[in-house]
């Protein structure tokens, strides 16, 4: 370990404190905008914390039970839209869509990456070219052609449709990352396993893909990411509330005008929880992975 | 772990298993697009229309059709605006109508032209959708929707019952092509307890007393009178210009179609420059991209003027949730007429839907009956909108309704609304409009960001008016 | 078929007694490797070409109809002042938040290297901005910078470092900076796991001789990490061009594309131009040319390169 001055620490431990205020910062907002009542939010100087915390917002999105102050009496419109309620069916939506995506671009993508790693083969350099620069179309570009195969393909309103254009997105970066990762493992190794009479595809599974751990899991969570936040195409494909995915409820919401300010906040930390729930124990995983390599 | 022992490990595994797992790796990769058809067709196996997967859990789709009728489903697809309420009405209708299914889809306000013009495009099944006034008339000319009277002798009946502003928004060369979903205005609105407490004892009647007035709040601290929803990207933002334009009695093009921001004089060019100068030089006018954007910020009390669709003096005036409700009013559109733009969102039935047959054109007009026109003597849909969620109306029977005057009086004063809906007027409508419009929108945020100037501004969008009007063969 | 082709390129030295069949069956297992892959990517991808290309070059309307036109879209967006404002204010934007990414990227991953109480916590919140879909980033962002009841505003007034709101959104220079802080926090978190995977894959012996020799940290920093760290930095800006090429539900969520023009960007105008102008055809035109563009910037960054960098044949 190298040591540092201690005005190396201060200086690390300020970055550290300047990084934490622009991660959280939003998010400490957000959270603090779900619990504040609209009338104190938007007051003028603010009045934030006049009020205790009000959770009726996260009461509502789970039990369906409408605040208090939303059913004040001469209110006309109760300002509050049963859409809210789809944000936990849309998160489980998009969980399954990015798990698949995620499975289906780590299997074929790493296959294609050894292979563009480790093999000489004819259309080498230019399948790998075409794989990269299939990327170069700005999807909005990509939104009707895309359609039209959807449809097509009977798949309008499935989440296959979904999984099978965030595979896509996903897979240049995928075997971009996987075989860059993977010519950095000294190929001594694999040739040692070739002379016992390994195949290719026994290489990868038995020795590349378990010495590439943190890249693997790094570049999952890359897939998983994308196919869960993907708007355009969760709009175009999805046309009922029950297909639909996280980002496309989310932006419905917020342009509502039947949802409140805090009720939308709410929703925000709410379709936030999953990724948390999911994320941690495969950041750690990535973390002891990187540490192993490190060691090694 | 050390390499050796791994590779003995390894060759401790070979076997014909990993080879047999190869093979069908592959298979499984390179079958992956029928695979996927085969799962979609699972999916879309579900009792309905033959083409297109269930929209949602129907409450009517295992029901059999009632004796000598055929049994129909229809595709209906609107922008997301409490699809709680319109999933109920759907369940009234089929309970009316056993025969016919409806199959709802949603899409975002916001994106919805698009979405639109995506599904026409690709013959995603369609029969009845919600349409505004300002994309009729390119849907028309796309050949995507079909009048409404070419098909029912009933629709006739409708206009003298229908506000003109309303019945206007939904004719296309003559045609009328819906029913109203909501019909509803562009005002203007002020805080009328901000006025009183610096002394004004009556809204502004003229843009110049807007701009006086708002002066004199400034004089006492606030830094912009006036706030607007103003973006490139929203229909909005031009239709809150006409209603402006056309409470000086002006108008944004004339009969045969010339645009009249032309003439430097005009009420028209006139109204532009007043926004601009609000911005730039008088420093009185601040905005948002989104109308919610705006009833928040007059909720802050730092804004005393506003110019929004009326249906969001209810959200403004809501007890439950606005800060400052009570204090927003209503006023006559300022300038010489007080006109204002008037619309109607309706429903309109696609050419998708004629060409499947007259079994499903006679369930589209019993649909389009149900919500939009008069069944069993009751407005069943216009009215549950109006009352439960204060969305205006087209259909004028429902304003002498005691239970829409009672809700309406909680947020708007009743008489002057009366006033300023006689005053309501469509904007004239053109297959190149919205084309325009988009154009237009540009170039107005770029002169009120100062980026270009306003002579140059209304030349410019004059050039691609009259460019469009020869394209599109005027 | 590709398999029964002999190999190309330099071979492996191989052990002597399995030469060209072994050799063969190599290739073999290459092309079946990346045949998926291959299939999966082609089959969304050739028809979407075709399409666009075929678009670009057609008058395509559904009022005014179908035609062949040549180069009549191409010529009619790259002259339209549409096209020039947008065009720039992409290249503004791409100029400041790419190289901004990855040098953030790269202290962020420096300082995520050492060991300091926290770290973990730093480490697995950096995934929570990256989680939120773009539409919900600009939702978020707007919060903060909203002009009239934003929270940055009340923070500051309330604190009184301000004596009257900032209008942050509806300035142009200030709507740029806060649509650039938005797109940086969406961006960053990839951007530093990437690049601290590829830091923490440099051994440490190489720091250790570069000390002995009497490096300073400066000096070691050029000499070991940033090699090190060279074909990550590589894949952190290439993607973040194109993200930055790609960005659309930031700044419509944040600013609807204003003030004025100032954060209108080119995939709004392909968007504006195929869907709402209904000209199929210039919006297609449009992204051909964002494309030659993309991949004259990625061509070049390439080039730059020394040539293993990539798919080059293996030292």
């Amino acid at each position: 370990m190298r040591r540092r001055s201690s005005a190396q620490r201060a200086l690390i431990a300020a970055g550290a404190a300047l990084l934490a205020l622009f991660w959280f910062g939003p998010f400490m907002l957000v959270g603090i905008g779900s619990v504040i009542p609209e009338g104190n939010l938007l007051s003028f100087p603010p009045r934030w914390f006049a009020h205790p915390p009000f959770l009726g917002n996260y009461r509502y999105i789970f039990t369906g039970e409408i605040p208090q102050t939303y059913l004040e009496r001469g209110a006309l419109r109760s300002m509050i839209s049963q859409e809210v309620r789809l944000v936990p069916r849309a998160m489980l939506n998009s969980v399954l869509i990015a798990m698949a995506v995620m499975f289906l671009s780590l299997t074929l993508g790493s296959l294609a990456a050894y292979a563009y790693a480790r093999l000489r083969f004819p259309g080498r350099v230019a399948t790998f070219n075409f794989i990269l620069i299939s990327r170069l179309i700005p999807t909005v570009a990509l939104a009707i052609p895309y359609y039209a195969i959807v449809l097509r393909l009977g798949l309008l309103n499935t989440h296959w449709a979904l999984i099978a254009i965030y595979t896509v997105l996903t897979l240049p970066f995928t075997v971009l990352v996987l075989t860059l990762y993977f010519r950095t493992i000294p190929g001594e190794i694999d040739e040692a396993a070739q002379v016992e009479g390994a195949s290719p595809l026994q290489v990868l599974r038995h020795i590349t893909l378990p010495l590439s751990l943190p890249s693997l899991v790094g570049t999952g969570l890359f897939t998983f990411m994308l196919a869960y936040s993907e708007f355009l195409f969760g709009l175009l494909i999805s046309t009922s509330a029950r297909t639909r995915t996280l980002p496309v409820t989310l932006g419905t919401l917020s342009t509502n005008p039947d949802v409140a300010w805090g009720l939308m906040m709410a929703s925000i930390v709410v379709g936030s929880v999953p990724t948390l729930v999911l994320v941690i124990p495969v950041w750690r995983f990535m973390v002891r992975g990187l540490m192993s390599g490190a060691v090694q | 772990m050390g390499t050796r022992h791994r590779t003995s490990i390894l060759s401790a595994r070979l076997s014909r298993r990993d080879l047999v797992r190869r093979g069908a790796l592959v298979a499984a990769g390179a079958g992956l697009m029928p695979l996927l058809a085969a799962c979609a067709r699972e999916e879309a196996a579900a009792p309905g229309a033959p083409t297109t997967p269930q929209a949602g859990p129907s409450p009517a789709a295992g029901r059999t059709a009632a004796p000598g009728a055929q049994a129909v489903t229809l595709d209906f697809v609107v922008w997301s605006y409490s699809v709680e309420t319109i999933q109920d009405n759907i369940k009234r209708f089929q309970e009316k109508y056993p025969g016919i299914t409806v199959n709802l889809s949603d899409f975002s306000w916001t994106v919805y032209h698009e979405t639109m013009v995506n599904r026409f495009q690709s013959k995603t099944p369609t029969d009845v959708a919600y349409n505004g006034e300002d994309w009729l008339p390119e849907f028309a000319a796309a050949g995507w929707v079909v009048p409404l009277e070419n098909y029912f002798d009933w629709v006739k009946g409708y206009e003298a019952k229908t506000f003109p502003f309303a019945w206007q928004s939904m004719i296309y060369q003559g045609k009328v092509y819906g029913l109203p979903y909501y019909a509803d205005t562009i005002t203007f609105l002020y805080n009328e307890k901000i006025l009183q407490d610096a002394g004004i004892n009556s809204p502004p009647e003229t843009w110049e007393e807007v701009t006086e007035q708002a002066k004199a709040l400034q004089q006492r601290g606030m830094e912009f009178p006036f706030i607007a929803e103003i973006a490139q990207d929203l229909p909005n933002t031009t239709s809150a210009f006409a209603s402006m334009v056309f409470g000086r009695g002006g108008d944004l093009f004339d009969e045969e179609g010339n645009l009249l921001l032309r003439d430097a004089n005009s009420p028209a060019a006139q109204q532009f420059r007043w926004i601009v100068e609000a911005r730039n030089k008088d420093k009185i006018l601040t905005y948002v991209p989104h109308e919610t954007d705006v009833v928040k910020a007059m909720n802050t009390g730092k804004h005393a003027f506003t110019v929004l669709f009326n249906y969001n003096l209810a959200e403004l005036n809501n007890k439950a949730r606005s800060p400052l409700a009570g204090q927003f009013k209503l006023a006559l559109m300022p300038g010489e007429t007080h006109e204002c733009y008037g619309f109607a969102k309706f429903y309109n039935m696609t050419q998708m839907a004629v060409d499947r047959g007259p079994d499903v054109i006679d369930a589209c007009g019993k649909f389009i009956q149900y919500f939009g026109g008069e069944v069993d003597g009751q407005y069943h849909v216009a009215k549950r909108w109006a009352v439960e969620k204060g969305l205006g109306f087209g259909q004028k029977p429902l304003m002498d309704d005691p239970d829409v005057q009672q809700t309406f009086s909680q947020w708007i004063d009743v008489d002057l609304w009366k006033q300023q809906l006689e005053k309501a007027k469509a904007l004239r409508q053109f297959v190149w409009y919205g084309i325009w419009s988009e154009f237009f929108r540009r170039e107005y945020v770029r002169a009120i960001a100062g980026e270009t100037s306003v002579e140059d501004a209304l030349e410019s969008v004059t050039r691609k008016w009259d460019e469009l009007k020869k394209q599109y063969g005027g | 078929m590709g398999q029964t082709t002999a190999p190309r390129g330099r071979a492996e030295p191989l052990p002597v007694e399995r030469g060209r069949s072994y050799q063969w069956r190599l290739a073999r297992s290459g092309v079946l490797m990346t045949l998926p892959a291959l299939l999966v990517v082609a089959s969304f991808t050739v028809y979407p070409f075709w399409y666009a290309l075929n678009e670009s070059v057609h008058l395509s309307s559904p009022i005014l109809g179908r035609r062949f036109v040549g180069l009549d879209n191409f010529r009619n967006v790259i002259t339209s002042p549409y096209f020039l404002d947008a065009a720039r204010t992409t290249l503004i934007f791409g100029a400041i938040a790419v190289p901004v990414l990855v040098v953030l990227g790269v202290l962020v991953a420096l300082l995520l290297n050492e060991r300091f109480p926290g770290n973990t916590l730093l480490r697995a919140g950096m995934l929570l901005p990256w989680a939120i879909p773009a539409s919900v980033v600009g939702i978020i962002w707007k919060w903060v910078f909203l002009d009239s009841w934003g929270a940055l505003n009340a923070g500051l007034y309330s604190l009184g470092l301000i004596d009257r709101y900032i209008s942050w959104l509806t300035t142009p220079w200030l709507a740029r900076f806060a649509v650039i802080v938005a797109f940086t926090w969406s961006q960053l978190p990839l951007a530093a796991i990437l690049l601290l995977a590829a830091l923490q894959a440099i051994p440490d012996e190489l720091y250790e001789a570069a000390a002995i020799d009497g490096a300073s940290a400066v000096a070691r920093f050029w000499a070991v990490t940033l090699p090190g760290i060279r074909p990550m930095l590589v894949i952190v800006t290439l993607y973040e061009i194109l993200m930055a090429l790609n960005i659309f539900d930031i700044t419509y969520a944040m600013t609807g594309g204003g003030p004025g023009t100032a954060t209108s960007l080119l995939t709004y105008y392909i968007w504006a131009e195929t869907f709402k102008m209904l000209s199929f055809g210039n919006g297609a035109a449009l992204a051909v040319v964002i494309a030659l563009l993309a991949l004259a910037f990625i061509a070049a960054i390439i080039r730059a390169l020394p040539k293993e960098a990539l798919l080059g044949e293996r030292a």
